[in-house]
């Protein structure tokens, strides 16, 4: 047994509370910066759709050319100023994947706070107290740099940026303070209310930006689809078989990224509600000044475990296919 | 009733629009009718930009305002679906495509 683990522990068991207590602290603290850190991918998940959602919308309108009519690759706008062109509407598709991207980036830094917290935690766990000079610098640029985005242009999402950037400010002010052994089950409750705010808008922000576009991306593709066996040739008659491989290709492409959207989502999802859980049943095993709640414990271990779990899932499975799935 | 309502009515209006443009063909010669096509494919882009800035839109509007839409938008719908495949409805899908862009730009307005 170290030096530190004892000193902590001592400490702990001053207070009243178990060992068990501060074992369980030490797995949430792992399960927070694995779990937080393997997201750090999905939270680009909403720019790599929009550009997806932009690819189709420009396809689209231009697959009638095919058999005869007006609106071809060779109509305004063309591909080289597509890109920007607001002709259809007063934001071009630069304008609304830039300020996605820009949502997407206050969203990872709500991660970064996250991880920090673990860091704390482990800090506390190993050595019996954490500085919050510690980790200042990780910290406050989180909050900082959130707070400028939401305050540049990013029409749309101000909103969305502004509503993680709070929670953010909140949790980083509980990290700039110094958390001991002896008040560690105080700290977690106090802790426990801007840690839940901040994944609460990780979550919401994952169903509008992530659900929304995914939903619009599926309509796009069924359509674009519908134009193409549209122009494959009329019912009962053989298609080039060429030209019909090529389809399925086609296809076959844009609907495994649909599957790999829809499980990346997923998996983001259940990771958040995991650690949000975890955190819950700590903060509720260590409730007042009484006994450790030892149920609570348990839950704690199996909510953090499956963080644990998916948190390797996703590095595995979703982040080693970002963008070529 | 929110957003994904809004948008998936939006969505309906667009595979309508889709489903004119797929299968009408002007005659040949017919350059009215070739224009009267790339007006209902521009209309169906600038669905498309509806869709964008619903996604975009912070929900600020009230359950009634959405429900109210909503509504507007299932009655265009069902003309647009109903309408047969020809050039001269093509029109009419024009016409009522319009009308659904202008609920929209009032509940975008709403939502922003």
């Amino acid at each position: 047994m170290s030096r530190a683990w004892l000193v902590a522990s001592t400490a702990l068991f001053a207070s009243g509370c178990a060992t068990a207590y501060l074992q369980a602290t030490g797995q949430f603290a792992v399960a927070a910066r694995e779990g937080a850190g393997s997201l750090a991918s999905a939270f680009d998940l909403s720019t790599q759709l929009c550009r997806d959602r932009a690819d189709l919308a420009y396809l689209l309108p231009r697959l009638k050319a095919e058999y005869g009519a007006e609106a071809s690759f060779g109509a305004a706008p063309l591909r080289s100023v597509w890109w920007t062109d607001k002709s259809g509407g007063t934001n071009s598709w630069a304008d609304h994947c830039g300020a996605i991207e820009a949502a997407d980036g206050a969203h990872r830094n709500g991660l970064q706070v996250i991880i920090a917290y673990g860091w704390a935690l482990q800090s506390v766990v190993g050595q019996g107290q954490f500085q919050g000079d510690d980790l200042r610098s990780v910290a406050s640029s989180a909050a900082q740099l959130t707070q400028k985005i939401g305050g540049g242009g990013a029409a749309g999402y101000t909103g969305a940026i502004a509503g993680v950037g709070t929670p953010i400010t909140m949790f980083t002010d509980f990290l700039l303070s110094k958390i001991v052994a002896n008040d560690l089950r105080k700290d977690i409750g106090a802790a426990d209310p801007a840690f839940q705010k901040v994944l609460d808008k990780l979550l919401a922000y994952v169903d509008a930006s992530g659900e929304l576009q995914l939903l619009d991306l599926t309509e796009t593709l069924g359509e674009v689809l519908d134009e193409i066996e549209g122009g494959l040739g009329a019912k009962g008659a053989l298609a080039d078989p060429v030209r019909g491989i090529a389809y399925y290709d086609f296809a076959a492409h844009w609907e495994a990224r649909l599957r790999y959207y829809r499980h990346s989502i997923d998996a983001t999802k259940k990771v958040i509600q995991d650690l949000k859980a975890a955190h819950n049943a700590l903060r509720s095993a260590g409730d007042g000044d009484g006994a450790i709640r030892t149920d609570d414990l348990k839950k704690m271990g199996g909510f953090a475990a499956a963080v644990i779990a998916d948190a390797a899932y996703f590095r595995a499975q979703i982040a080693a296919s970002l963008g070529t799935p | 009733m929110n957003k994904v309502d809004i948008l998936q009515k939006l969505f309906e209006t667009r595979s309508a629009l889709t489903r004119l443009i797929i299968h009408t063909s002007p005659a040949p010669g017919d350059a009215d009718g070739a224009q009267t096509l790339t007006d209902l494919i521009h209309k169906r882009e600038q669905v498309t930009h509806a869709i964008q800035d619903v996604i975009a839109a912070d929900v600020k509007a009230t359950d009634d305002d959405v429900a109210k839409a909503v509504g507007q938008l299932a009655d265009a719908n069902k003309q647009l679906q109903d309408l047969a495949n020809t050039i001269q409805n093509a029109k009419t899908g024009i016409a009522i495509t319009a009308q659904v862009l202008n609920v929209i730009a009032q509940v975008v307005g709403a939502l922003m």
